[in-house]
């Protein structure tokens, strides 16, 4: 990966989803001076329903890719997205790919309303309440531990400037007391869906020296920095709830996902030195940090204020908001930036990172894609 | 070929017979009579074995309660709760009335479908609790 940007999230504006996604595409192109003649694929991640995607936006931008196309796989699009571009890019039928993810606030992949198994409830909070429910009385995580969860993605995304809670701040009491939505699940662990976009830009490694020649005749003070992507896992293991409730909270999706990414980079949980986990509710951290092998099983509570790993530095999904098809995005930008060393983001680490790790599910938990990244 | 020719596929599959079943207020499942199971979600073909489904009235069939949670989220009746349910092999989230013979535990507890149907464009299944 040699560039990345995010855009601000917010909460609506009247931009259609072209226009939303060009706003992250092109700063991404001016700022890394990449040759637009060389990129060979753009991929638009979004669960935006408008036909031809990516073929408008590569025309708007100037590009001729070799493939095109849109991914859609409700809230991890964006990591699929990352993963068939690295896919195209490692077969050689690219050296080269633009990945754009946008989302509208109004996105129909806010709610998976076809899986009859949740009956009316086929909103995302009545399985995240489930979630919170079942790991509360099976394991005894308290509702501090999990609350606190909320609190320090909060306090993270203050100093995130795309962040769409950056001017919120919260504390444990107003957590705990914030309305409950379906008990025990409470509004302020809860994200919020928002518009927003990000784009990233992955080369083939060996044309790393070709790509940054490129760049140095067309345009001063632009660089490449790169990141290497050293791990992927992805697993779908069902679609509706009534066949993941019985996994996640055994070896569901992530946790495959997870052991399939470690296995390809050579690596271990303890050799991670920040994460991106996907926090669309507090109790998914805490899923996450069990399901990245961070924490036993069950005790994914006791791991909430640890100093050994910088997790969600940006805020994560709970402070900066889901845009759904540009978040895996976003958290692959923001591991790209704490890696490369750029400003920003809180860190509690005392020591420059080395690798990232990027977990993003979907539709409860049923698909997990997980992201090693080494600088 | 005649393409002026309307419907050409007037068979319906198990997942639109499966709506027009709950729409007529009837509770059906699909059942694989080679692997003697119940399989989510409604199709035609098994995804164990591939083989055909049939589809089987559960209308009567006990489930049991996993977990019951308060909704102060939908603007249902106040006086339901939400509950998650195995039924056979699979399970459903549903709603059960709260009344006084269901406060407290109801973890464990055996419930049968009362009434499903369709509500706002949503599938809906209402339970009640029976005795052994």
């Amino acid at each position: 990966m040699v560039g990345g940007v995010t855009c601000e999230f917010r909460k609506g504006t009247d931009r259609d989803i072209v226009h939303i996604a060009l706003e992250s595409a092109l700063k991404l192109l001016k700022d890394t001076g990449f040759p637009r003649n060389f990129i060979d694929a753009v991929i638009v991640s979004s669960c935006s329903p408008d036909q031809y995607l990516s073929s408008i936006i590569a025309e708007i931008v100037g590009v001729k890719p070799k493939i095109s196309h849109r991914i859609d796989n409700l809230c991890n699009s964006g990591t699929n997205a990352i993963i068939s571009a690295f896919s195209y890019i490692a077969s050689g039928l690219c050296d080269s790919a633009l990945i754009i993810g946008a989302e509208k606030s109004n996105t129909l992949g806010k709610v998976f309303s076809t899986d009859f198994s949740r009956g009316q409830y086929n909103h995302p909070i009545f399985w995240g309440s489930i979630f919170k429910k079942i790991h509360m009385k099976k394991y005894g995580s308290t509702e501090e531990q999990i609350c606190q969860i909320a609190v320090n993605n909060y306090i993270k995304a203050r100093s995130n400037k795309n962040a769409i809670n950056r001017s919120n701040s919260v504390n444990l009491q107003q957590v705990l007391n914030s309305r409950v939505l379906i008990e025990p699940l409470k509004l302020l662990e809860c994200c919020s869906i928002c518009e927003g976009s990000s784009s990233i830009l992955l080369i083939a490694d060996e044309k790393f020296s070709f790509f940054k020649s490129k760049i140095t005749s067309n345009k001063r003070n632009c660089e490449l920095i790169p990141v290497l992507i050293k791990g992927i896992g992805q697993q779908t293991n069902c679609a509706s709830f009534s066949n993941a409730i019985t996994d996640i909270f055994a070896e569901g999706s992530a946790r495959m996902a997870a052991q399939q990414a470690y296995k390809m980079a050579r690596i271990s949980p303890k050799d991670v030195d920040i994460a991106e986990i996907h926090d669309a509710f507090s109790i998914l951290e805490i899923l996450g940090y069990e399901d990245l092998g961070f924490a036993n099983k069950g005790e994914g509570g006791t791991f909430v204020n640890q100093n050994k790993i910088s997790i969600n530095s940006r805020g994560g999904i709970i402070g900066c908001g889901h845009p759904i098809g540009v978040t895996g995005i976003a958290q692959a930008v923001e591991i790209f930036e704490q890696l490369v060393g750029k400003q920003g983001h809180n860190s509690k680490l005392n020591r420059s990172p080395n690798v990232g790790i990027v977990h993003n599910l979907a539709a409860a938990g049923t698909s997990g894609t997980v992201l090693i990244m080494e600088s | 070929m005649n393409l002026n020719q309307k419907n050409l596929y007037t068979k319906k599959n198990n997942q639109q017979k499966f709506i027009q079943y709950i729409k007529k207020g009837k509770f059906v499942l699909p059942y694989c009579k080679k692997c003697r199971k119940t399989i989510w979600p409604p199709a035609d073909n098994c995804r164990l074995c591939l083989n055909n489904l049939s589809l089987k009235d559960y209308k009567n069939k006990k489930g049991k309660i996993l977990e019951f949670l308060l909704d102060k989220f939908s603007n249902n009746n106040a006086n339901t709760i939400m509950i998650v349910v195995k039924l056979d092999q699979i399970i459903l989230i549903g709603s059960l009335d709260q009344d006084k013979t269901n406060k407290g535990k109801i973890e464990g507890k055996k419930v049968r479908i009362k009434k499903c149907g369709f509500i706002d464009q949503k599938i809906f299944y209402h339970f009640e609790i029976v005795n052994n």
